[in-house]
């Protein structure tokens, strides 16, 4: 559906991942642009019509909504309980993965140092 | 007298989306910069040559288009004019692609191949309809008003089925080739 796969099978894209982490605070469009530019180091970055539709769509399916009464002039979005929920479980999913990732680049970089006393 | 404005043909977004934006660059870099977009033609007004890219994007708004506009504005694209629910965007050459995940870029061509799948499909139901009645009563229908009335139908529903049934097959194609191409996307 229109909604998405990735919102259906309540795994999250990398885009959509990084946009709920940065909406545990109340952020507005631009601001969650900036945040997330900021914290993964440049790693991640968001077009403004990826945010934009994924901003709708996470709307849609009621994990995140508008601030009420704010006195900003811009939109400004906060995260709902489901999407907290959500949230925290594909945190949790994704520290499992990336401890394996680094049990493997351990591996892989001591092979490395091996390598090199031979 | 010089010349104020210029004007490139518009062969529609499905056939030609990417060439048109290609070609207003290279115009932008004449001093050509696009001010106005209607059905068939691209409206440029001289000005300063400047090195910019455009982009498009299909969104329907529902009134809303502040936020959107705003979020193109602030990563740096500048909205240069829209036409119903396309929109036209320019920016610097180095500046973040509109779109940097292939979902949401596919789903750019999903709901505009979507809008036209169903006109192809409503108006070739239609016109099968309309063909059936002329083959099983054709010879009984006496009235020439009538007669007339069915021909007229037909060809209007041809002339909407037709197009309609080359933009969706045409957008189903784009879409294969984005899910195949390995776009730096994530």
């Amino acid at each position: 559906m229109a909604r998405g796969k990735a919102l259906d099978d309540d795994i999250l894209t990398d885009s959509t991942y990084c946009i709920l982490l940065t909406l545990v605070k109340p952020m507005h469009g631009y601001g969650i642009m900036q945040e997330i530019e900021k914290n993964s180091k440049g790693e991640m970055i968001i077009g403004p019509a990826s945010l934009y539709t994924i901003i709708k769509k996470l709307q849609g399916a009621d994990l995140i909504k508008l601030l009420e009464d704010n006195e900003e002039r811009r939109k400004t979005y906060t995260l709902t309980f489901k999407g907290k929920e959500l949230l925290k479980k594909d945190i949790k999913r994704r520290i499992i993965m990336v401890r394996h990732g680094e049990e493997a680049l351990r591996y892989l970089e001591g092979d490395d140092i091996n390598g090199k006393e031979k | 007298m010089e010349k104020k404005n210029r004007y490139i043909l518009n062969l529609g977004f499905a056939f030609d989306e990417e060439r048109a934006m290609k070609k207003l660059g290279l115009m932008a870099k004449e001093g050509w910069i696009l001010e106005e977009m209607s059905l068939f033609k691209y409206k440029l007004v001289k000005s300063q040559p400047k090195e910019i890219v455009y982009s498009m994007d299909y969104k329907k708004l529902d009134g809303d288009g502040d936020e959107y506009f705003e979020l193109f504005q602030s990563s740096g694209w500048e909205n240069m004019c829209s036409y119903g629910d396309f929109h036209f965007f320019c920016a610097p050459p180095e500046t973040v692609a509109i779109y940097t995940d292939k979902e949401n870029y596919l789903d750019k061509y999903k709901s505009l191949k979507d809008g036209y799948k169903k006109a192809a499909i409503i108006s070739i139901l239609m016109l099968s309809l309309v063909i059936l009645i002329e083959i099983v009563l054709g010879s009984k229908i006496e009235r020439k008003f009538i007669k007339n009335m069915l021909g007229i139908t037909g060809t209007i529903l041809g002339i909407i089925a037709l197009p309609s049934l080359l933009v969706s097959i045409t957008y189903h194609f784009k879409e294969k080739r984005i899910i195949k191409s390995n776009s730096k996307m994530n």
